[in-house]
């Protein structure tokens, strides 16, 4: 036992010395070829993270030196009756809502694309994809001035066909849906391409095997085509969540917030406590989106381990 | 062989990071490139003319040549600090509002206007509209020089005012909230009273228009001054008066279906391309009261960053392009800006612009308001909240309530960073 240990720990020494070398060795050899990204995700991802998670702790007007506040920003967001927790709630709540409503839609709606163009014998699929895809290409902002356009409720293209009298930007709950679908419009490309490159992936047998089995579509969507597309599935759920966490664009194009704040994210407010018109209120704004942060992180973490165990 | 490919890697690596170094350098700047860096908002038509007003200066080959440099107006705010941090690549010239530019100067970041005076004497108050000089000066010390100012004002269509015999509403040129209400079951159902744009910079004026002041009336916004007036329009909108909120307010006016319409005096140029030049009427701003008739302007100014680096030659320059500026506005002044400069209010080219309209005589000269309220923009800024009130998505109340929590939350958190 004894002579085991010692040769273990003449070996761990020897080892050791040449384990120096031989991990440096390759990261030497690595780095060049990632430090482009590395420095990159350094100046544009991990600094300002860093610098954001400090100026959440104090009071800062983009002036000067960040007076430290401790967790006052936070103790305000937190207090019941405060402007600040009125807002963080208010619109966590309708990030919630647009979370909740547009991941589910952005993710079934083209797996169900992708089902019907993965179809054998299918002509045309390349184009429809195409089409599909191209609205993901097009800015937010450009895409929601057309559809503005479209839900006009004076001349919009919708009221004027159907001989409507509908707010759809100024009322509940058509303002919402006015966002649920410009964001479905812009989000099927990506997701689409996705799931239709990973059917092609699935091994044809398994549906040969099934359908001599006497199963149906449906069995066979969920029993073999949605168990080999889980990964594919998971990732553009995770992605397809934290993009819709992030949500800006679409509710400050269509409705800007309105009607009453009811799509008021919390990135509209974040942006306009750090960039107002008038001083700005940069800690705040730092402590809402590092709060946001833990939320997205949190809600990751349960994804991937959830991916891990199925996995 | 493995370590010779490791050096030519990183001999590569390292000459690609110097070649960026010096490109990155290079961009800076850092030498004096004889050129003036000004920075502006002017995205639009505005950046256009100034553009040609840049160009024309250039063709003069002064020492030092403008590079005009538009960018969204917040992005010029962050950009200003950005630099002011770093004390690097400070822009010359720059151009911000009323309310900004109190917001520099009291961060201490603006450099009064005496150093510019040195080199061009005639960028002094003389030269100026009162109002908008007031509007620049902190203490008594200049840190900003007028360039024009802007607002929503009350257009009206002569043909519509004529068919509808509404000549008694224009009789003493002010147009009172009360009297839009008064067009109720006057109108045909397709033709509004009013195309109501951007009702928080007519706010302004509203407050005004009751004796109010804006560093008084930001920290009471559920008081009279706000509410009396956006009550009147509520009930404008209860009785048909008003354009719905999702009808351009620009397009709704021009194409006929709207009396007046509350548009920006830089809104005229388009307005005359859209309709008939002779049937446009221009008065003053709307107001809650006949009684002192206001009109609050907003005003884009000169600044300049403090920059113990500029040197006198460069001042000199900043200052001879200001000047060169003020002496060729009418480029600008043919788009719908209000000019702040003598040479122009009193140039008989000036005079025929529709905009001339509320700087000509002393009656209108009077009814001129500004303000350089660092937190003035707070209120400005909720345009959303404005509109959810005058169409009924939010009660008074409730929407003045919001509109207090709103300002005093985040001039809270200022007077507690100070």
């Amino acid at each position: 036992m004894g002579i085991i240990n010692e040769s273990v720990t003449a070996d761990h020494v020897a080892g050791k010395r040449k384990t120096l070398d031989e991990r440096l060795h390759p990261f030497m050899h690595a780095f060049p070829y990632i430090a482009p990204h590395l420095i990159i995700f350094a100046v544009f991802g991990i600094i300002p993270i860093v610098f954001g998670l400090y100026i959440s702790f104090t009071r800062w007007n983009l002036i000067g030196s960040p007076k430290w506040a401790g967790l006052d920003n936070f103790r305000l967001i937190m207090t019941p009756g405060t402007y600040f927790n009125k807002v963080f709630f208010k619109d966590l709540w309708n990030t919630l809502l647009f979370v909740v409503i547009n991941v589910p839609l952005c993710i079934v709606v083209p797996l169900l694309l992708a089902v019907l163009l993965n179809k054998k014998g299918l002509k045309g699929a390349g184009l429809f994809q195409a089409i599909l895809y191209i609205p993901g290409l097009i800015s937010v902002a450009a895409g929601a001035l057309v559809w503005k356009m479209v839900f006009n409720s004076q001349y919009g293209m919708i009221n004027t066909t159907f001989h409507l009298q509908v707010n759809w930007l100024g009322e509940q709950p058509w303002a919402w849906i006015t966002i649920f679908v410009l964001s479905l419009w812009a989000g099927i490309g990506g997701n689409l391409v996705i799931y239709r490159s990973a059917l092609s992936g699935v091994d044809q047998n398994l549906y040969e095997a099934a359908q001599v089995d006497g199963a149906g579509p449906v069995r066979i969507f969920f029993s073999i085509t949605l168990p080999e597309i889980r990964l594919p599935l998971f990732y553009t759920t995770i992605m397809t969540t934290v993009g819709a966490f992030n949500v800006w664009g679409q509710p400050l194009m269509m409705t800007n917030g309105g009607p009453a704040q009811s799509t008021q994210v919390l990135l509209m407010d974040i942006k306009n406590l750090a960039f107002p018109a008038g001083p700005s209120a940069a800690g705040m704004a730092s402590a809402m989106a590092l709060l946001l942060g833990i939320i997205l992180m949190i809600l990751s973490i349960i994804q991937i381990v959830f991916m891990n165990k199925e996995d | 062989m493995a370590l010779v490919n490791m050096r030519k890697i990183w001999k590569l690596a390292a000459a690609a990071a110097a070649g960026a170094l010096v490109l990155s350098m290079s961009a800076c700047g850092t030498a004096d490139d004889k050129t003036l860096h000004f920075w502006n908002s002017m995205t639009g038509n505005d950046g256009v003319a100034m553009q040609q007003i840049v160009k024309d200066y250039n063709a003069t080959n002064p020492e030092y040549k403008v590079v005009f440099q538009p960018m969204q107006g917040g992005d010029v705010t962050t950009k200003l600090y950005s630099v002011e941090q770093t004390g690097k690549n400070i822009p010359d010239l720059v151009i911000q509002d009323n309310f900004q530019t109190g917001v520099l100067q009291d961060q201490k970041l603006l450099s009064p206007i005496k150093d510019l005076q040195k080199y061009q004497p005639s960028l002094s108050k003389d030269n100026y509209l009162p109002t908008s000089w007031d509007a620049v000066e902190f203490g008594g010390e200049a840190y900003g020089i007028p360039l024009y100012l802007y607002q929503m004002v009350l257009y009206y269509n002569k043909d519509l005012v004529k068919k509808y015999n509404l000549d008694y509403i224009l009789d003493d040129d002010v147009v009172t909230i009360d009297e839009i209400n008064g067009l109720k079951g006057k109108l045909p159902k397709d033709v509004y009273a009013l195309s109501l744009g951007n009702l928080p910079w007519v706010a302004m004026s509203l407050v005004y228009n009751q004796g109010g002041t804006l560093d008084k009336a930001v920290h009471d916004m559920k008081g009279d001054v706000w509410r009396k007036p956006l009550e009147q329009l509520v009930e404008a909108n209860k009785n048909g008066l008003l354009n719905p909120i999702d009808m351009d307010v620009l397009q709704t006016f021009a194409s006929g279906k709207a009396v007046f319409g509350l548009l920006g005096t830089f809104d005229v140029g388009t307005l005359e391309e859209a309709m008939d030049k002779d049937k446009i009427g221009v008065t003053n701003t709307l107001q809650y009261s006949a009684d002192n008739p206001t009109n609050f302007f907003w005003q884009a100014n000169w600044i300049q960053l403090k920059d113990p680096s500029r040197s006198e030659a460069r001042e000199k320059a900043s200052a001879d392009f200001i000047e060169y500026v003020r002496t060729h506005f009418m480029t600008m002044a043919k788009i719908g800006q209000v000019s702040a400069s003598n040479v122009d209010l009193d140039s008989p080219e000036y005079q025929k612009l529709p905009q001339s309209y509320f700087t000509t005589g002393d009656k209108e000269r009077a009814m001129l308001r500004s303000s350089n309220y660092m937190y003035g923009g707070y209120a400005t800024s909720a345009w959303g909240t404005f509109n959810d009130i005058v169409y009924g998505n939010v009660t008074v109340d409730d929407g003045l309530q919001l509109l207090q929590d709103q300002t005093q939350g985040q001039i809270q958190i200022q007077e507690q960073s100070e």
